[in-house]
């Protein structure tokens, strides 16, 4: 999961750059609405400016054929704007299921499942 | 390699797809203890507030008391060793109060991914990640 890592612990995209096919798509959930990859970049730096430095706390990696599950969680600092609520300084964690499927390779598809809600909340919650 | 005591990953992801299928289709707590380990824990992502058995069918039972029609689709499987991630979605009618808001009839779908931990077969641990601000928007709307 060096992609991830190096993605969104040190917003280095050229990982994932040299695996993405031409039609990768991404979606939050499975809704619907996916966003290709400059959308995707666009979302992880918005979260990055919101929360600085990241780490990433993989707690498990499941690998099947051409699909990927990986269980993590996004730790950092609040520090910018996020959502409505104002820097508090506080450490924020975020929960992340995501699923990648490769094809010859190439990272096709990445779908996640992540609870923005308990991360406001709880930041929300420590500031009163 | 360990399939959490099943001979093989088919046996070990039809397991998986049984217990959800069985949390949510069912509606019959003793068949979900009967799939779960006796050291079963539920955890919310992956924090240390944990629950047993019975605090996940509570989880159940709140939810199902205030979502009329609910369907469970089991979009994807991913299995390796005593593991099985699966992502989830159900879709229901919010017809009781939930987290303080009020039912409007309101009809959706929510997103979730689940990590299952076999050991004798049966569920060891759970850990799930759950799309709660769509749900919220959902209830809202």
């Amino acid at each position: 999961m060096t992609l991830l890592d190096a993605l969104w612990s040190r917003g280095d995209e050229a990982p994932l750059r040299a695996l993405v096919s031409d039609d990768f798509r991404y979606a939050l959930s499975a809704g619907t609405r996916t966003m290709d990859l400059s959308a995707y970049l666009e979302t992880v730096h918005g979260f990055r400016a919101a929360f600085s430095p990241i780490e990433l706390l993989f707690h498990r990696v499941l690998c099947e054929g051409g699909r990927v599950a990986a269980h993590y969680s996004l730790l950092g600092e609040h520090s910018g704007p996020f959502y409505g609520t104002e820097p508090t300084g506080r450490v924020g964690s975020l929960e992340v299921m995501s699923v990648l499927h490769f094809e010859a390779d190439r990272l096709v598809r990445q779908t996640s499942v992540t609870d923005f809600l308990t991360l406001r909340r709880r930041l929300a919650a420590r500031d009163t | 390699m360990s399939f959490g005591g099943f001979d093989s990953v088919e046996g070990l992801r039809g397991a998986a797809v049984r217990f959800m299928e069985t949390a949510w289709r069912q509606r019959d707590p003793d068949a979900v203890r009967a799939l779960a380990g006796p050291d079963y824990r539920y955890a919310l992502g992956s924090h240390d507030d944990t629950l047993p058995i019975e605090g996940y069918l509570r989880l159940l039972a709140t939810f199902q008391h205030a979502f009329d029609d609910l369907v469970l689709a089991v979009l994807e499987t991913v299995a390796e060793g005593d593991h099985v991630a699966l992502h989830l979605v159900l879709a229901g009618r919010h017809v009781r109060e939930l987290f303080g808001i009020a039912a409007r009839g309101s009809e959706g779908r929510l997103d979730l991914m689940t990590r299952l931990e076999f050991r004798d077969r049966r569920v060891h641990r759970q850990y799930a990640v759950t799309d709660f601000s769509t749900l919220t928007a959902i209830m809202r709307s």
